[in-house]
């Protein structure tokens, strides 16, 4: 089976369409994930994103007239045109939810042995399946604590590790890091990112962070309003977001580098930008609103701590105002109105300085 | 604080010495030398040791098929479930000598499905320790279902969910997920409807009858020595009294908790 977007889900991928009807919205979306890969279906609060996943987990009782086919490798997990459902217990779908859901009343050993024990396994050997992802989460030191003793970060790891342990054939991901603050939220997003390397079935991550999305998956699925609105390598969809809200989230410009001394040196550019804090040192993440960054025809002579100049690569109206797609040396959207366009005299390969003030450039650790 | 108003004091006064007052009027006459001989009486020793086994025995009924029900009740949507559950806690209201009369026009030797149970197995319950564990069973179940199925009713079904998404059939995440959740809220219901069952006398006589050592209850043997050995009520009731505080004792963690947060 080939998916609408040419990727081949016959050897273990999943693939779902969903559509149904509410009394306040309606979704009709189509997801396919090839084995081995990480999709992210990213769209803004209430734009249908944990139907899809509750439908694919077999966790929400869906609407009358709702029409799912859900197919996992070669398994039909649920199809409403035959009438065919499989229960959760019987999917092998795996899921990290934002709120971990550990449970309470057992210590983090029994929680993660608690899928193989499920699927039958005696409590010795189960413990010993749990204490090897246990390890490989890192948590090893709070195997015999409490759920209500762990820290946000490390019960989602060790929720992350419970649904390892039950060795799903594909991983869904609701929110994983949402809950979690900044400084945690990079930490488990490493760990995770490790974890989904090495899963061998496709994982499908649900979230209305584009970081989260971009960071962690080869592919996204942008939903609003019930609708895929685009779908496409990370790389695709910054270059040529198709909604606004796509424009918006994708125009976010996240760069990955290292920081030393109040400068950024960025990892796949060769640029480094400068940051008001010198304290921070070592791999951190860049973002630059596609409206913090300024235009100029000669070099500014302003307080701006960043200049560089660079060629209008792409002009694209979007709505009210028009995106600018610079070129070398940082790739970097820029939104700027039209009528900055006609006084800059903007064409495509045009020669620009480009400006933002260190204020302006967000960092957090990667 | 500001003081309490006038009128609420008194009639708070008033209402606690309603149970103050029989308290002390038990303890005033209880004749405490003669305490260890009348507590060990043939009859005593009797009712005492039915009650404790009949009291057990209905709480495990009430649990083994109350717990069922309460989560059917719960979680199983069908047509007459609010009939159903109103049945179900219909004798807590019930007056339990009408519940007795009920049991015994059901399942007494000539009842509708009494007397076919016992032409074919020879099986007698009025009368017998069985029915006194019966007469238990249904006064006691009600307060066991309804304090389960509340809990039940609150529980975060998320965890059931995600327990369901890591292999766990519904009934492993009933047992090893569900019961642990609402274990408070069902400790406390065992003990309720334990309670219950000790106390219970209008049910069981109606049903049962009265004979020592088979269907004499301490409540019953309470009532039957007011009449004929005064001494031997109040020491009962003092034992049972005692009993009670024991309950309530071991209830404090639900009670207290409750008074503290408000």
């Amino acid at each position: 089976m080939v998916g609408t977007d040419g990727v081949d889900v016959s050897a273990n991928g999943l693939s779902v369409h969903l559509r149904l009807t509410r009394a306040e919205f309606s979704i009709d979306a189509e997801i396919e994930v090839a084995a081995g890969r990480t999709a992210a279906l990213l769209g803004p609060n209430g734009a249908g994103k944990s139907s899809v996943l509750g439908a694919i987990a077999g966790l929400v009782d869906l609407p009358a007239g709702s029409e799912v086919s859900v197919t996992l490798g070669d398994r039909v997990l649920e199809d409403t045109a035959t009438g065919r459902w499989t229960p959760p217990e019987s999917r092998r779908v795996g899921v990290v939810f934002q709120e971990h859901r550990l449970f309470n009343h057992m210590n983090v050993l029994d929680n993660v042995a608690f899928g193989p024990r499920s699927a039958g396994r005696r409590t010795g050997d189960a413990r010993r399946v749990a204490t090897q992802w246990i390890e490989l989460l890192g948590v090893s030191a709070l195997s015999g604590r409490r759920p209500h003793e762990l820290s946000g970060g490390e019960a989602q790891k060790v929720a992350i590790a419970r649904s390892l342990a039950a060795s799903p054939d594909a991983l869904l991901l609701d929110e994983p890091l949402a809950a979690l603050d900044v400084t945690t939220r990079s930490e488990v997003r490493r760990v995770l990112r490790e974890q989904l390397d090495s899963f061998t079935g496709p994982q499908l991550l649900v979230t209305h962070d584009p970081s989260d999305a971009f960071l962690l998956a080869d592919t996204l699925f942008v939903i609003e309003d019930g609708r895929i609105t685009q779908r496409g390598t990370p790389d695709d969809i910054r270059r040529s977001p198709a909604t606004p809200y796509v424009a918006a989230l994708a125009g976010t410009n996240l760069y990955a580098g290292s920081a030393a001394g109040g400068s950024v040196l960025l990892a796949d550019h060769d640029h480094a930008f400068t940051i008001t804090d010198s304290s921070v040192a070592g791999a951190v993440l860049l973002t630059v609103h596609p409206t913090a960054v300024s235009l100029h025809p000669e070099r500014p002579s302003g307080s701006q701590r960043n200049v560089w100049s660079t060629t209008v690569e792409l002009i694209e109206p979007l709505g009210d105002i028009v995106r600018i797609t610079l070129g070398g040396p940082v790739p970097m959207a820029v939104d700027v109105t039209p009528g900055a366009v006609t006084s800059l005299g903007l064409h495509p390969s045009s020669p620009i300085w480009a400006a933002v003030k260190a204020t302006e450039i967000t960092v957090a650790p990667a | 604080m500001r003081r309490p108003p006038p009128i609420l004091l008194a009639l708070a006064v008033i209402g606690a010495s309603l149970f103050v007052l029989p308290l002390i009027g038990l303890l005033g006459v209880t004749p405490w030398s003669d305490l260890g001989s009348l507590l060990t009486d043939e009859v005593v020793v009797d009712a005492l040791r039915l009650s404790l086994t009949t009291s057990v025995a209905a709480a495990v009924c009430a649990t083994m098929l109350g717990v069922p029900l309460a989560w059917v009740l719960s979680r199983v949507a069908f047509r007459g479930r609010s009939l159903l559950r109103a049945i179900v806690t219909l004798p807590m209201v019930l007056p339990p000598v009408v519940g007795g009369a009920a049991l015994l026009f059901a399942l007494g030797r000539r009842g509708v499905v009494g007397e076919p149970l016992a032409d074919a197995t020879g099986f007698v319950l009025p009368f017998s320790t069985w029915g006194v564990i019966l007469a238990n069973t249904f006064v006691a179940m009600p307060f066991l279902v309804i304090t389960v199925e509340g809990a039940l009713s609150s529980v975060d079904r998320r965890h059931e969910a995600a327990a369901s998404s890591l292999g766990a059939s519904p009934l492993t995440v009933f047992r090893r997920v569900t019961l642990p959740m609402i274990a408070p809220s069902l400790r406390a219901g065992i003990v309720l409807a334990w309670a219950r069952a000790l106390g219970e006398f209008g049910a069981t006589v109606t049903f049962a009858g009265n004979l020592q050592g088979r269907t004499q209850t301490l409540p019953l043997a309470v009532f039957v020595s007011l009449d004929a050995n005064r001494d031997a009520a109040i020491a009962i009731s003092l034992l049972m009294v005692a009993v009670s505080i024991v309950v309530l004792v071991a209830l404090r963690g639900r009670w207290w908790e409750r008074t503290a947060s408000t």
